[in-house]
């Protein structure tokens, strides 16, 4: 029997309004119809510039933010219109690992009482000496040093502070652990590590991921689907071999170039002042660009093995930079 | 004028040392560092937190953390010693001859300031009528960085641009002192991938257009391969190995920076490569190989000898037992 998926994002929306000067109400969508699934065990990699709708997209999973339109289903029950009591079951399910990992504890407790708090709140099905014990197991699958356990937070390092922030992400027991740019602010000597660690879990909990990153070496790692995000819409979705090795988007060929640091293949021009609000969003940056691009641009099959692309022409045949 | 300097390097370290005394205990975050950058080259210097990259920018513009003190060693610019210039010699040191970018775009701004207040200033804090007009300067130097309409730009306070704008505006600010070394302190780290590239490539290109200096640190070798010729790797507040850009990349010699590019090539279907172990405490001075507690080539001589300093030529440099040509 195939796996029921953990999660299902169906035509996500959200739209904020921004107030600036007197009676001027500006309408941000920084999330448009935005869909995919995502299976027990498995990753699904977010990438996209900052502005791209990755974190609000992570904000609808977690519950945090309620979405305009559209809908998050976890394990087939619908988040949206949940009471905040009938959503406690719920919240265990899903959990959040954060980018700055120094900014995500509170400096006055020890590790031990952050890493606790999850498991305290949202298992009162477990006694306590349970929930100490599960403590000792998760700290320990992160492989964090016992001595470390009851320091402070400063007294450990950015590397550390990442394995603690994973392991109490892990304590509740969650079916899908979000992860927004777990290794970006970390030194490249130990990015490596982490994502080594996120692979050794995935496989030892069972639990699905959902890593964003504009970091796409280290999506690429550690993720087999990827949802390629510009200015609120998905551009590109498919397999990570699909993505990676074909990337069909001008924008996804973009992104790859950039993240090799070294060629020029593929350049985008800069970003405006003002963002197109309809037509293709990339227009004005896509050296490809001509007049056809400016109707609307649906996210349609591209070739075979479910991949999906927003751009006419890559859906016509394979489009390459200049 | 002063005398130029035998190497006819612009500004030359020499076994710098620093120390910061902190309520618990002296901390050692520089213990050596040796550093030459000649006129108009662009130089990149990587390393993890704590190897003392941001302390070796400071120590170069007398910035000093308090309680902190450069303690050893001589820094000279174009033959003058640095740690000998009286507030005057300084004041016109900072700035005129040497600028610096600094890692947060926006907090390097003054926030109740309009940009072209911010680079009109420096210009004037920093030139003299000679060499043209301040908002003249502002606006071509924006047109440089490629802002479609500096005007606009001039009118804006700092949180009203993005990353990647406010950067531009600081490498703007930088480049209107008319420095002849730019120092630039992860100037991209904050930025996407895509804005990164971009400023880092013009970051490169107008410096050179102005035949200034770069010195660029990151701990992302990547950026730093792409804007520098010549790139020293730091580790524990030293540099372990310095040569250029194609023979760190291509024949790294230093255990450590062999790691470091290893680091960052992540191969499909490989484990995911990073350095066991910690970056050492500052709190001790390292007379023997700092990096042998993480070293996969560690030898028993390491345990025993201090480190011998290999330089086949003034612009190579290695500190490793293992010396050159052992890969």
């Amino acid at each position: 029997m195939a796996d029921s998926p953990i999660l299902e994002v169906r035509n996500l929306a959200k739209t904020y309004r921004v107030r600036h000067s007197i009676g001027r109400v500006e309408t941000v969508r920084a999330v448009q119809e935005v869909s995919f699934v995502i299976e027990r065990g498995r990753t699904l990699g977010i990438v996209g510039e900052s502005g791209s709708g990755k974190s609000t997209v992570a904000r609808c999973l977690l519950g945090l933010t309620p979405p305009t339109a559209g809908q998050v289903l976890l394990n087939g029950v619908q988040l949206g219109g949940l009471k905040a009591r009938q959503m406690r079951p719920h919240r265990r399910l899903v959990q959040m690992v954060f980018q700055m990992p120094q900014a995500s504890f509170d400096p006055t407790r020890t590790v031990r009482s952050s890493v606790a708090q999850p498991l305290r709140r949202l298992r009162p099905d477990m006694r306590r000496p349970q929930q100490d014990e599960r403590l000792r197991y998760v700290l320990a699958a992160v492989s964090l040093g016992e001595e470390l356990w009851d320091r402070k937070p400063a007294a450990l390092s950015g590397g550390q502070l990442q394995r603690a922030a994973i392991a109490r992400a892990l304590a509740p027991d969650p079916e899908l652990v979000v992860l927004d740019e777990p290794t970006a602010s970390l030194d490249l000597s130990v990015r490596g590590e982490i994502l080594t660690l996120l692979q050794q879990l995935q496989e030892e909990f069972r639990v699905a991921f959902v890593f964003i990153s504009h970091d796409l070496e280290a999506v690429r790692v550690c993720a087999q689907e990827i949802v390629v995000m510009y200015l609120g819409q998905v551009v590109e979705r498919g397999t990570v071999e699909q993505v990676f090795e074909s990337p069909a988007h001008p924008y996804t060929q973009a992104l790859i170039a950039a993240s090799k640091f070294t060629a020029d293949s593929f350049s985008l021009g800069p970003r405006g002042e003002t963002d197109p609000a309809a037509g293709c969003r990339l227009m004005p940056r896509c050296p490809l660009a001509e007049s056809a691009c400016s109707a609307e641009q649906d996210l349609v099959p591209s070739g075979v093995g479910g991949r999906m692309v927003r751009c006419w022409k890559a859906v016509r045949g394979p489009v390459r930079g200049p | 004028m002063t005398a130029a300097p035998a190497n006819g390097a612009l500004l030359t370290l020499s076994e710098i040392e620093v120390t910061i005394h902190t309520a618990t205990g002296p901390v050692h975050p520089l213990q050596g560092v040796d550093l030459e950058v000649y006129p108009g080259e662009t130089v990149g210097l990587v390393g993890e937190s704590g190897s003392g990259k941001t302390m070796t920018l400071r120590s170069i513009l007398r910035l000093m953390p308090p309680g902190g003190a450069v303690t050893g060693g001589a820094i000279e610019w174009e033959g003058r010693p640095v740690l000998d210039m009286d507030p005057d010699e300084l004041q016109s040191y900072r700035g005129a001859d040497v600028a610096m970018i600094y890692q947060n775009p926006v907090s390097a701004l003054d926030p109740m300031l309009k940009v072209k207040r911010q680079i009109v200033d420096a210009f004037e804090a920093n030139r003299n009528e000679a060499d043209g007009d301040p908002e003249e300067f502002a606006r071509s130097t924006l047109r440089d960085l490629e802002f479609g309409d500096p005007e606009a730009v001039l009118r804006r306070y700092p949180h009203q641009l993005s990353g990647g704008m406010a950067q531009r505006v600081n490498i703007a600010l930088a480049l209107a002192c008319g420095p002849a070394l730019i120092l630039a302190d992860e100037p991209t780290t904050g930025l996407d991938m895509t804005t990164q590239i971009r400023v880092l490539d013009l970051l490169e290109r107008q410096v050179s257009a102005r035949n200034a200096a770069l010195l660029f640190i990151s701990h992302d070798l990547r950026a730093v391969a792409r804007v520098s010729r010549r790139i020293g790797i730091m580790y524990a507040g030293r540099v372990v190995e310095f040569g250029t850009r194609e023979r760190i990349l291509n024949e790294p010699s230093h255990p450590y920076t062999r790691a470091l590019l290893e680091c960052v090539d992540l191969r499909t279907g490989e484990r995911p490569r990073s350095i066991p172990g910690l970056v050492p405490k500052m709190t001790e001075v390292y007379e023997l190989c700092a990096f042998r507690d993480r070293c996969v080539s560690r030898m028993e001589v390491c345990d025993r000898e201090p480190l011998p300093r290999c330089e086949p030529d003034e612009r190579n440099m290695l500190l490793c037992h293992l010396g050159y040509g052992n890969g």
